[in-house]
């Protein structure tokens, strides 16, 4: 599905985040880094990358979690004239356990994920806005958090 | 007479160019020269706080965006070069706190992380910060001990109260809450002050020692439930919710000691931070929980937020008969062993 082209971009991608942003690693608990990317892909589209990187032990939970169990992450972007969402927001096959607390499988992923979606753009430059909403937990502590974010693509 | 017109004349002049000046000073201008592959690229600026967002395109390797300076804050930058042949960027900040002349010597392939600013401040101090704490990475009290060192050597810098909001949590509150203190109140004024004051409001009357206020909540069946109503007895105060796994666990240990020594002046509170209702009373049928239920308000009418300093969950407190807090987080044996020791 993925052409040779975007996979050494996405590669390109991942590496950038690898090196670009210096660590601060000072709050007490806050195991999940969010980073925000646009590629513009044709004249009309692209595609928003939404990042985690996840410390060591901590779990983020799939958008796939069902009821009774863990929160699922929830992506929430903001309408606008400007563009159009195209399908869903992917996500990459995560991790699936069965957890006996909830009597269910559990769908999550470990040290980073990359959330991406399509968009359809009606202008040439177009700024999106959203929030994550999302849970994490390790062995012995959970916490709920939300991100929101704003891009440009141009 | 001539004399004394050219004069006045000048003066005029001199005033009219001090007046235009300063008119011109009220901005923030970022001066970048840029070296690599720049032609045909530009450099963007955005602010989600002021709302700030500009841009520039980079000509004979330079670049000038000037924004007017409205408040002490950070600015954000990339690159389209990072966009566009790198595939994505992680925006670069630079703290501002006056209006001035800010240079950038940026490296368009390493990116403004490798970049050189001067000309602010408190960004040097930021960055300067961030190198020391960098250093001493994986050792959490070493770097509180490096931050209040820090913020105590420049406490008129608004790096410091960026900083405080930050990372200001790893620094025990009786240490923050003098840090904060000592800050000039135009800093303790911006949203950031503001921030770093209801955490340590939060995590003080949350502390060892200090007696709980009263609060009210509503049980499963919308009756509504008072702190009070327990007073003369150790109540063990779980914060929990139907989707945390590591809170389900400890509820057997929980269990145990809540039949042991419930009629001997020992009550369980379970405030669950569930936003979802259904969810709260499907956890309350899944899992035995003989003890007290509340649910706990949202927002920023959380008990959990405003009385509790609940971060993470579960969390814990044991309080005593006069509703003070004489333990917190008392996880699995630990919170028997506690007991044991107050009745036995």
């Amino acid at each position: 599905m993925f052409k040779k082209k975007t996979v050494a971009r996405l590669v390109g991608f991942v590496l950038l985040f690898l090196i670009a942003v210096p660590s601060a690693k000072a709050q007490l608990l806050d195991p999940v880094k969010w980073q925000f990317a646009t590629k513009k892909i044709s004249d009309q589209e692209a595609v928003i990358f939404i990042k985690a990187d996840i410390e060591d032990g901590w779990h983020l939970y799939s958008q796939h979690v069902n009821e009774g169990g863990p929160l699922p992450t929830v992506v929430v972007f903001t309408t606008s004239d400007d563009y159009l969402l195209q399908g869903k927001l992917l996500e990459p096959k995560p991790i699936v356990h069965f957890e006996e607390m909830f009597k269910m499988d559990v769908a999550f992923f470990e040290n980073q994920v990359v959330f991406q979606q399509k968009i359809k753009l009606h202008k040439p430059t177009a700024q999106i806005k959203g929030i994550v909403k999302y849970m994490v937990c390790n062995d012995i502590s959970c916490l709920q958090d939300e991100k929101s974010f704003a891009v440009t693509v141009k | 007479m001539m004399r004394l017109t050219q004069k006045i004349a000048c003066t005029v002049l001199l005033l009219m160019s001090t007046v235009l000046l300063s008119y011109g000073q009220q901005t923030v201008r970022f001066e970048g020269t840029v070296t690599g592959p720049w032609e045909g690229y530009s450099i963007g600026l955005y602010n989600n706080v002021t709302g700030d967002r500009d841009s520039a395109i980079i000509e004979n390797g330079k670049f000038v965006i000037e924004r007017p300076f409205t408040i002490p804050t950070r600015h954000l930058f990339y690159s389209t070069y990072d966009t566009k042949v790198k595939g994505g960027y992680a925006p670069f900040g630079i703290l501002v706190d006056k209006p001035g002349t800010i240079q950038i010597d940026l490296d368009i392939e390493k990116g403004f992380s490798e970049s050189k600013v001067s000309g602010s401040a408190p960004h040097a101090l930021y960055t300067g910060l961030m190198e020391e704490l960098g250093a001493v990475r994986d050792d959490e009290q070493e770097r509180a001990v490096r931050m209040k060192e820090w913020v105590e050597k420049n406490n008129e810098s608004y790096a410091v109260v960026f900083v405080l909001d930050r990372f200001g949590g790893g620094i025990d509150v009786d240490t923050r809450a003098t840090l904060f203190e000592s800050l000039p109140q135009e800093l303790k004024d911006l949203s950031e002050g503001k921030r770093v004051a209801s955490k340590i409001m939060g995590d003080k009357s949350a502390a060892m020692g200090q007696v709980v206020k009263n609060f009210e909540l509503k049980k499963p069946d919308d009756t509504s439930f008072n702190l009070e109503s327990l007073k003369g007895k150790y109540v063990f105060i779980d914060f929990w919710a139907s989707w945390c796994g590591p809170c389900i666990q400890e509820f057997p240990h929980i269990k145990e000691v809540y039949e042991a020594y419930q009629d001997k002046g020992f009550e369980v509170l379970g405030i669950s931070t569930d936003k979802n209702k259904g969810a709260w009373l499907k956890a309350l049928e899944t899992h035995d929980m003989p003890w007290i239920q509340v649910r706990d308000n949202e927002g920023e009418e959380a008990i959990a937020l405003s009385q509790f300093a609940v971060t993470v969950l579960p969390t814990s407190y044991l309080i005593d008969p006069e509703g003070r807090i004489i333990a917190k987080d008392l996880r699995g044996d630990a919170l028997m062993e506690k007991i044991k020791e107050i009745f036995d």
